[in-house]
């Protein structure tokens, strides 16, 4: 596969800057919490490096592994890769995974809690891709060892616009009927889930307390604003989904939310610090 | 560098009235550093609007363009269901006021030679044509058009500029269909600012037929500036994505009408 460096135009920052009276510099402030690294199953895709990593204005990121989309993924293998690349970039939280259908998700689960006990680190599933969902019975056990280890929990709920899927390969959503239930029935458990919308978010996850989002999916002119007049400030973090995305969509959309210093900052950083615990 | 965003609407954007709801749109654009909006469409829309419909929503604009005519362009909204009510709403809104361009939604497909006679007036008044595209994995609607149907308008008119909304959406396909008619330029917008399309487009079209746009209120101005911002391309290349393209293709009817380039 061909490697690119990740870019992002100066341009970017640049005019966070320039726009930024009311607002926090974006500079080493943000915190990413929906990366990636290894190849995507279907796109050629840059890497990201220290340079990128810098250019983009984060102070901290969590990065995940492309290769935990398959369903025949070795997530022991997967994990120990992550764990090593995030070692190389300072800054970065490895998102380890496992997969619930799999029999070997305990021991994967027991050393993404051994990581969590060396450093930052948290768990990021994908159901659906895994031909599983909320009612899986070792999810419910999952997610009740999470909560009284305090792993934090991020789940994917869906990979990419339902219209530009290939036809023969889908990537299909994850329902969010049972969420409310789960964060009731576990109100400790720091559960996120990426790639929300903005009506998913105010329509079926209305009223869930305990469970935060990532901004990658909120759509809307000054979407990230709007949200919040319908969302607990607290509850909403920066995600990015690069490199499938284009990553400069992360400072740009704290630009164009114009939000106070205090929600700012609170959306840059200290949501998703409080999250990751 | 300047930038003006080609594709933006009244809807989801908050207001009462189209010159609340304009004013809105400004001092977020204001936010990141958007010269000018091109608008059109009404508050309110309809796939497959009446004559009436189309006056109303064009209304609408023209209420949008009177309070802030310094930094808003308008389309006028047209159908090819209803060709003498959108001939009469060009003459209206373009030959006689301010707007600048004319916008083709979802009401029929523009590969029925149908809507000639609105191309040939369009063209006449060098107003600039925007066609909306899309291929939908789980299927179109049935008047929506895809890069395919405006190829076989655009080889009809092979000296009239026209624009492919979305770029067909799904991009990877909708820049191939695209790539080979001149005459057609590929819109950014609409889309998850997946990585990539830019590039693409550049690759395949060249710097010179790919605009920015962002779709908004319905998307974030930043999710769409990233696609630019965030693209492997000279800054040379990226001008001309922000502004440059679409203030080449607009200058004959800005420039006929005494409008600011």
């Amino acid at each position: 596969m061909k490697r690119r460096t990740l870019l992002l135009s100066s341009s970017a920052i640049a005019l966070a800057r320039v726009h930024g009276e009311e607002l926090a510099s974006p500079a080493a402030t943000l915190v990413d919490c929906q990366l990636y690294i290894g190849d995507h199953p279907r796109r050629d895709l840059p890497q990201f490096t220290p340079s990128s990593w810098a250019a983009l204005g984060l102070k901290q990121g969590w990065v995940g592994h492309f290769g935990a989309f398959s369903s025949e993924a070795n997530h022991q293998a997967l994990n120990a890769e992550l764990r090593q690349r995030c070692a190389d970039l300072p800054g970065s939280v490895a998102a380890q995974s496992l997969d619930l259908s799999q029999q070997t998700w305990r021991r994967d689960l027991e050393a993404a809690l051994a990581a969590t006990a060396r450093s930052k680190a948290l768990l990021r599933l994908c159901p659906s891709l895994h031909g599983y969902d909320w009612k899986h019975p070792a999810l419910g056990e999952l997610l009740t060892l999470c909560s009284q280890r305090s792993l934090p929990v991020q789940v994917v709920a869906k990979f990419e616009d339902a219209r530009t899927q290939r036809q023969d390969r889908p990537l299909p959503p994850l329902s969010l009927r049972e969420v409310p239930t789960i964060c009731e029935r576990l109100p400790q458990l720091r559960l996120m889930l990426l790639n929300i919308n903005a009506t998913e978010a105010q329509v079926q996850l209305r009223g869930c307390r305990n469970l935060w989002l990532d901004s990658a999916m909120i759509e809307g002119a000054a979407g990230l604003a709007g949200l919040l007049g319908h969302w607990p400030k607290d509850r909403l973090c920066l995600g990015s989904y690069a490199p499938f995305f284009y990553a400069a969509a992360l400072p740009l959309k704290l630009q164009e939310a114009g939000l106070p210093r205090l929600d700012h900052q609170a959306l840059a950083h200290q949501n998703a610090s409080a999250f990751l615990g | 560098m300047r930038i003006w965003d080609l594709h933006c609407h009244l809807s989801g954007v908050p207001g009462l009235s189209p010159e609340e709801r304009a004013g809105a749109l400004l001092r977020i654009a204001d936010r990141m550093g958007i010269e000018r909006l091109c608008l059109y469409m009404g508050m309110r829309w309809a796939k497959n609007p009446s004559p009436q419909e189309l006056r109303q929503q064009n209304d609408e604009v023209l209420r949008a363009l009177k309070a802030h005519p310094d930094r808003l362009l308008g389309f006028v909204y047209t159908s090819a269901e209803h060709i003498e009510a959108s001939l009469a709403e060009l003459e209206r809104c373009v030959a006689v006021g301010p707007m600048v361009g004319v916008k083709l939604w979802v009401a029929k497909r523009c590969h029925d030679p149908k809507i000639d006679p609105l191309i040939h007036r369009a063209a006449d008044l060098k107003a600039l044509i925007f066609q909306h595209t899309w291929i939908k994995t789980g299927g179109n609607e049935p008047g929506e058009s895809t890069p395919a149907d405006l190829v076989a308008l655009a080889k009809r008119f092979p000296a009239v500029p026209m624009i492919c909304g979305h770029s067909g959406g799904n991009w990877e396909l909708g820049l191939q269909a695209i790539k080979d008619q001149p005459n057609l330029h590929a819109d950014l917008a609409g889309s998850d600012p997946t990585w990539g399309i830019t590039e693409t487009a550049c690759r395949l079209l060249g710097p010179g037929r790919v605009l920015y746009g962002s779709d908004c209120g319905g998307r974030s101005f930043a999710s769409q500036l990233a696609k630019v911002h965030g693209a492997d391309l000279s800054n040379a290349d990226k001008e001309l994505i922000l502004s440059g393209n679409l203030r080449r293709l607009l200058s004959p009817i800005l420039r006929a009408k005494g409008m600011a380039l």
